[in-house]
């Protein structure tokens, strides 16, 4: 049982629970006050998320969250609606406790909250490259 | 060395031949960026820097012109760590956030300093490669600095 979801973690468009935070994530990128909601938890959450399975990507993750704030803000809107879901999804999946592998099994349960990231990184990485620089150039 | 020098001189290559010999050499030691003049160059510039918030903004400047402008690729993952000194700096010379040790900032700064510096181990005009031992002293910083930079960018999120 555990083994199959391992080997499911590995594979993110196998994965139900992120079909599902995908599912969500579209319903939310047209809600600015969903999308605060969803900001507000993962600033309660973000110090109790470890940081090491996600090593560089960490980064990448409070992009994503800095970027959905500047969204419902009004104050960054340079972002098509396709990476704007795949940003909400992947935030949605990484602050659910009970995704693929549950959050409080010990270091495996960010485990597939990881691999998620690094997919959504993987397909979003240069809006969010593109956004840092607004943020250094624009503020 | 010097009979390297001098087969090229007999055999009367171009020189921009021999300039691209040397880069490929030095992509091949990366560490080479870390011992380069234009890093111990770099450092002590960052000492000079680091209290003074008039040269902090300039170098902010510059930095984020030049971040907007090169190429992301050499430096990979490290990118949003970049932006994140970059913003860093600027929090800091603003007096926003004064949260950080002063040897992580002495890192951050020597980072930027040979980030903007384009004459530093391999010019930043070669192509291709002019980045790389950039990429390479960044990731070196970013490995000093990431608990202050993580801590950062917490603060970011969660103060603004």
């Amino acid at each position: 049982m555990k083994a199959k979801r391992l080997a499911l973690a590995k594979n993110p468009k196998r994965n139900r629970a992120f079909a599902d935070a995908l599912a969500r994530a579209r319903a939310y990128a047209k809600d600015p006050e969903a999308l605060r909601a969803l900001f507000q938890e993962a600033m309660r959450k973000t110090s109790s998320i470890p940081k090491a399975p996600f090593k560089d990507l960490w980064g990448y993750f409070q992009a994503m969250l800095r970027l959905i704030r500047a969204y419902y803000r009004g104050e960054y809107r340079a972002i098509s609606v396709t990476n704007l879901v795949m940003i909400i999804g992947a935030i949605i999946y990484v602050l659910n406790p009970w995704d693929l592998i549950p959050d409080w099994i010990p270091t495996l349960g960010f485990l597939d909250d990881a691999t998620i990231l690094a997919f959504a990184v993987q397909k979003t990485r240069e809006a969010l490259d593109d956004f840092t620089s607004w943020e250094t150039i624009a503020r | 060395m010097i009979r390297a020098m001098t087969k090229t001189k007999t055999k009367s290559r171009p020189r921009k031949a021999a300039s691209s010999r040397r880069v490929e050499r030095l992509v091949s030691q990366p560490r080479a960026a870390l011992r380069s003049e234009a890093f111990a160059r770099a450092l002590a510039e960052a000492k000079s820097h680091a209290n003074n918030p008039e040269r902090l903004r300039a170098l902010f400047e510059e930095a984020a012109r030049k971040a907007a402008a090169v190429p992301r690729e050499p430096f990979e993952d490290s990118w949003p760590y970049l932006q994140a000194m970059l913003r860093l700096i600027r929090a800091y010379f603003r007096g926003e956030y004064r949260n950080v040790s002063q040897e992580g900032l002495l890192w951050i700064i020597t980072a930027m300093n040979y980030f903007v510096d384009p004459f530093d181990l391999i010019p930043d005009e070669v192509p291709f490669l002019g980045f790389v031992d950039d990429a390479t002293v960044m990731a070196f910083a970013i490995g000093r600095t990431r608990q202050a930079l993580d801590d950062f960018m917490t603060w970011e999120t969660t103060a603004f």
